[in-house]
């Protein structure tokens, strides 16, 4: 047998004494990072939309956006106001987290009138007819250091009274 | 204190990357490896600084990368027992002339690459080999046998 070169060891370099296991830490550790790009391919860190919808008598209010969202993304959230009767001052109260950390780049079409209740943003939408629609598109982009979980519900009132609130939260990845 | 944070778990995740991936593919830079390298680089940078193009940020980053960079070389010469973690071991691969099979197979190094490595260091065949032995930075380094025994 040729010498041993200096600082190996035939027992750990060669025999793998004590290193067996090293190969099943090495595999375990290429599953996890694996499972981040297959978890995305589910949808789990955004930003595929989801519909909620909140129904009463008088109207219907569907939500169009994502639940997952990561910072920096672009994305958009699509309200539908269905008038089954005529709504003579509809409007939307959106909960503050939708504008905490998100930088609202437009909204359309133009809210006849913004204000606050409560600390929530109201956009006052008008007359909608019975029998019409009224959508209204919001995108954002999200701040690259916001992070975390908030409420963003939304609620549809004509002028006090309350007709329907949809409830959802959105999760912002890093 | 954001942009701190982004840059020590993108070092621990690419530090960790490098160590699985497997040193002999980190090693042979073929030139879809190269592109490969270079878009990894700049999708970690999009994460890393997104839309901060600011001087304090870049510091901020490259400071966290420096000090992450010399405590792993810190622990890694100051504490052996971490070495093997932190840098991985040789292991040799070719002994007597006789390739080790299993050991080759868990570093997915063939016989052929083996060889590449001998024709460079001009030995031209595997029974002319008395140690090859795959080093902690990917590469294959080859000892001839001696002339005359």
């Amino acid at each position: 047998m040729a010498d041993i070169p200096d600082y190996l060891v035939l027992r750990r370099h060669r025999d793998l004494v004590g290193r067996r296991h090293q190969k099943w830490v090495r595999r375990a550790i290429l599953v996890l990072v694996g499972l981040v790009p297959l978890l995305a391919l589910f949808n789990v860190f955004g930003q595929r939309p989801h519909l909620a919808t909140a129904v009463s008598a008088p109207a219907t209010l569907e939500l169009y956006a994502p639940v997952h969202v990561r910072g920096g993304l672009l994305w958009e959230a699509r309200f539908t106001v269905s008038a089954n009767r005529e709504l003579r001052n509809a409007r939307l109260e959106l909960d503050k987290g939708w504008m905490e950390g998100m930088q609202i780049n437009t909204i359309e079409p133009s809210p006849i009138s913004e204000g606050s209740n409560d600390g929530k943003l109201v956009l006052g939408l008008g007359h909608v007819p019975a029998g019409e629609r009224h959508i209204l598109f919001m995108q954002f982009q999200v701040d690259p250091t916001n992070v975390g979980r908030r409420p963003q519900n939304v609620s549809l009132y004509d002028g006090k009274t309350l007709l329907a609130t949809v409830h959802r939260r959105i999760t912002i990845f890093p | 204190m954001d942009l701190a944070i982004r840059a020590v778990f993108l070092f621990c995740f690419v530090y960790l990357l490098t160590r699985i991936i497997g040193r002999r593919e980190l090693s042979s830079l073929e030139p879809f490896d190269l592109i490969l390298l270079i878009v990894i680089g700049d999708a970690i940078q999009q994460g890393l600084t997104q839309d901060d193009y600011s001087i304090t940020g870049s510091l901020i980053v490259v400071g966290t990368f420096a000090i992450l960079q010399v405590t792993v070389s810190f622990l890694s010469y100051h504490f052996p027992p971490v070495r093997p973690v932190l840098e991985g071991e040789p292991i040799v691969i070719v002994q007597d002339g006789k390739p080790i099979e299993r050991n080759m197979r868990r570093e997915r190094i063939t016989v052929e690459e083996v060889m590449v490595e001998a024709r460079l260091q001009q030995i031209p065949s595997m029974d002319e080999i008395a140690w090859a032995v795959l080093e902690t930075n990917g590469k294959v380094s080859v000892i001839p046998r001696q002339r005359g025994r």
